[in-house]
């Protein structure tokens, strides 16, 4: 027994015993139980409310780097006229 | 009858110019005998209300008198009617701050005139005047005593500031941080008047975010209690009457840095307030069932609305003018850009302008600046560090009279600049040649400036642009250029000063050479000046042998700078009628392009330029990485993040790897792309990238500058640096010795145009055109050149 439960400790399950899920009555507990649904909102403690926002300073911002050129796109195709053997023309 | 006429006239102008500028006649409409100085102010807003009056600011820095200025402000054109006014603060460093009463409508100036006093005429509450709604500002402390102390008025410390500002949009009463820029600590006083149309039991609540405050109404300190569990629950009842009451608040700001730029949890205090009379609506609507307090407001308070709050009016100072009509000096200081990148400290570009209302004509002045430095004229372009105290003292003078003041600021900018935007480049150069021409050489003012100037100057360089600031330092100041810059930085401004040069001075161009090359060790960097050297021999002076010469020292070498010199030489054979040469010299340097190319699998065009093919490159002073114009990092510094290998990078002239057996179709592709980004780069503007772009180019398919555009393409980049010669000699050898070509068209319209903006004769050219024409005879462009054949000059 003492065995047994050290097995149960370690392994967190009872080793070659049943989990009774096979019992006759056995009810599953609910695998994703719901939550209770959230308060309604209001204002139940009005101080913390911020209606209003005092805006700071302007900050001073820094100064933007130039962007970088782009390049423009070209598409085109080359076609290898090589033989499947790898002769070149 | 006309003469006489003339003659009266002149009579009368003389006479009027004699009653004018006589000191007898300006002390007779002098408003005030006993005052020193006489401001013009221009008036810019109107108050809310009449009591508000007028805010104004007059600077100090010595001009007036003390120990107290006393002001008596007259309207122009009535008289010397005075009108009500009160120093607020004031020092000598900070000037005045002071109230006026409101004119009248109509009125756009008044003459502020100021003498000296024993005791200042500080407003009071029993004035009449009304001012509001005026944050003054002692940064350094932050104690509600100093606060206390700017509410008395008065004398004030010397970086005590203030202006007309009751809040922001969201919360138009409040108190956000020191809008000069400077960071905590700050003590705070706002004196404001606010509207009351709803009299009777007021609710005031005031929101302290930051700091300690005291709010004082008409007098009476609120002292706040909670009186209800909501919002603006916390406050004070006062019995205020229908009008004006006056709001002081008294705040300060602990701790250190700047003040918080969040735009929810910044600032410091906001006001608000429930009228008696306040609607349901007003207050946030009706709480519901399930709230605390159901039936009752959703808030005890609100807000004050705009109009809820006096505003005083504003003005602007336009001049000064001392008894007997002597010019007053006064600074006007605006800071316009900001170059601020990473670490480094923050520079500013300040538009510094003496305020010459009433001066007399012919009046100097002459700035005092940093570095001791001394600039004549009357405005004047200077950079500053950010977030320092600065001061610029300014002297005018005019018939042997002279006044001198002193002003302080903050460096700050709040506007937005750009490195993309060429103006903000332009002011920052502006600023910069400014301060070169007048900072003593001897010692060398540059050799103390800092990193964060230094990266500046390369970030705002670019081709064909800033010669008067690049002629001073390599003329005056190389050392400290030296000293102060990688030579990877110091090898770009080079690089634009000498294009610039060349092109306006090409003997001065050699001789600043020579002078650069005395200064270098022997290397690669030295070498490459030869070319330059040859260059402005072949381009600019038409000296075709001088030029052989220069190039005739590489001829024995190997390596990428005898390749060049190759190209060169091979121009020089194309300008000088020998097309076989040229396509012989330029078709041995791409041959041995080709097969580096195929033999690494790839060639990257930076190896080739640092040195780095096949033959190797002479021993040299190791390059710095090069760096694109668009990145902030300046010149020399550091790649912080290298790009993912194989990853092009735009605009640089790299070439990619591209498998052997298509190695001529390749060929082929590159010369299109390298035609398109070019033409592209120089069309956006990028010329430097445009510059490096075409150098790869030509480095590795010379011989597209016969058979394809390359050299059209560089005439259109030297056209845009309006270098019309070289594009011109270049363009002429191309129409001359390229029999038939797709770009022949456009050359020979390039041409006509080069020669029309060097305002050349055109049988200068007209040799070439014919023959151009005679090729193209039956092309659309043949009407164009026949047009210019028989147009007239």
């Amino acid at each position: 027994m003492a065995k047994a439960l050290a097995a149960t400790l370690c392994s967190g399950t009872l080793l070659g015993g049943g989990d009774g899920t096979n019992e006759e009555g056995f009810v599953p507990p609910p695998r994703d139980p719901r939550k209770p649904p959230a308060p309604p909102r209001t204002s139940s403690s009005a101080e913390t409310l911020l209606a209003c926002c005092c805006c700071p300073v302007a900050p001073m911002a820094r100064t933007e780097a130039k962007k970088p050129p782009q390049p423009p796109v070209i598409i085109t195709k080359i076609k290898d006229e090589r033989a499947v053997g790898g002769k070149e023309e | 009858m006309a003469g006489r006429n003339r003659v009266r006239i002149g009579v009368w102008l003389a006479w009027g110019v004699c009653v004018c500028s006589h000191p007898v006649a300006a002390a007779e409409s002098w408003g005030d005998p006993e005052a020193e100085v006489r401001f013009t102010l221009q008036l810019t807003g109107r108050p809310t209300h009449a009591s508000a009056g007028y805010f104004a600011h007059l600077p100090d820095g010595g001009i007036l008198p003390g120990p107290h200025p006393v002001t008596k402000v007259v309207v122009r054109g009535k008289g010397s009617k005075e009108i009500e006014s009160h120093t607020l603060w004031h020092s000598a460093e900070g000037g005045v701050f002071m109230v006026f009463a409101d004119p009248g409508r109509g009125v756009e100036k008044v003459d502020v005139y100021v003498r000296g006093g024993r005791r200042a005429r500080t407003w009071s509450a029993e004035s009449g005047l009304t001012p509001s709604a005026l944050l003054c500002v002692e940064p350094g402390r932050a104690d509600l005593a100093v606060s206390r102390r700017l509410g008395r008025l008065g004398k004030v410390g010397a970086t005590v500031h203030a202006r007309n500002k009751a809040g922001v949009k969201r919360a138009p009463f409040s108190i956000g941080g020191d809008d000069s820029g400077r960071p905590r600590p700050a003590s705070f006083y706002l004196l404001a008047h606010v509207v009351v149309s709803d009299p009777g039991k007021t609710w005031i609540a005031p929101f302290v975010l930051d700091g300690e405050c005291e709010v004082r109404v008409d007098g009476r300190r609120l002292d706040p209690e909670k009186r209800i569990d909501k919002w603006g629950g916390t406050g004070d009842y006062f019995n205020l009457e229908r009008g004006l009451h006056r709001v002081e608040v008294f705040q300060t700001a602990g701790g250190s840095g700047p003040y918080s730029s969040h735009g929810r949890k910044g600032g410091l205090m906001y006001l608000t307030w429930r009228t008696p009379n306040a609607t349901m609506k007003e207050l946030g609507g009706v709480r519901s069932k399930k709230a605390p307090m159901p039936g009752t407001s959703r808030m005890e308070t609100r807000v004050l609305r705009e109009n809820e709050i006096a505003r005083s009016g504003s003005c602007r100072v336009e001049g000064a003018v001392t008894r007997g009509g002597g010019p007053a000096a006064c600074v006007g200081a605006r800071s316009t850009h900001v170059f601020w990148f990473g670490d480094e400290a923050p520079l500013l570009v300040y538009e510094l302008e003496a305020l010459r209302a009433g001066h007399p004509s012919g009046t100097r002045y002459r700035w005092a600046l940093p570095g001791g430095a001394t600039v004549e004229g009357s405005t004047v372009r200077w950079l500053f560090p950010g977030f320092r105290e600065n001061g610029v003292k300014l002297t005018a003078s005019s018939g042997g009279r002279s006044t001198q003041c002193a002003h302080r600021f903050y460096g700050f900018c709040t506007a937005r600049t750009s490195l993309d935007n060429a103006a903000h480049r332009e002011a920052f150069r502006e600023a910069l040649t400014t301060m070169v021409e007048a900072c003593p050489v001897d010692p060398d003012a540059a050799a103390s400036w800092g990193p964060s100037l230094w990266n500046n100057l390369i970030r705002t360089a670019e081709l064909g642009e800033g010669y008067a600031l690049l002629r001073n330092l390599f003329a005056k100041r190389l050392d400290s250029m030296r000293e102060k810059l990688s030579p990877a930085q110091a090898a770009a401004l080079r690089d634009i000063y000498l294009d610039m040069l060349e092109r306006r001075q090409p003997r001065e161009a050699l001789q600043m050479i020579d002078k650069l090359m005395a200064s270098f060790d022997p290397g690669a960097g030295r070498d490459s000046l030869l070319i330059r050297k040859a260059e402005i021999y072949m381009y600019q002076l038409s000296d075709y042998e001088a030029a052989g010469r220069g190039l005739g020292v590489f001829s024995e070498r190997k390596g990428e700078l005898a390749e060049w010199a190759r190209i060169r030489l091979g121009d020089l054979a194309f300008l000088q009628g020998d097309l076989n040469r040229a396509t012989e010299l330029y078709a041995e340097v791409q041959a041995r392009a080709r097969r580096q190319r195929n033999q690494a699998g790839g060639l990257i065009i930076e190896e080739l330029l640092s040195g780095g093919g096949e033959d190797g490159g002479k021993a040299g002073e190791p390059e710095a990485p090069e760096k694109r114009i668009g990145d902030p990092r300046p010149l020399g510094g550091k790649r912080e993040k290298p790009p993912p290998e194989g990853a092009p990078e735009s605009g640089t002239g790299e070439i990619l790897p591209y498998r052997r057996e298509s190695g001529w179709r390749a060929g082929a592709l590159r010369d299109v792309s390298n035609s398109e980004n070019i033409a592209k780069l120089i069309r956006e503007g990028y010329l430097l990238e445009a510059r490096e772009a075409m150098r790869a180019w030509e480095r590795e398919f010379p011989l597209s500058k016969i058979g394809g555009d390359l050299l059209l393409v560089e005439a259109r980049y030297r056209m845009k640096l309006e270098d019309w010669k070289r594009a011109r000699v270049m363009l002429e050898a191309y129409c001359r010795e390229v029999d038939a070509s797709s770009f022949l068209p456009d050359a020979a319209r390039l041409l006509i145009e080069c020669a029309a903006k060097m305002k050349s004769p055109r049988d200068e050219i007209r040799a070439v055109i014919e023959k151009v024409k005679k090729r193209l005879e039956y092309h659309p462009v043949a009407k164009e050149l026949e047009e210019f054949l028989t147009g007239k000059e």
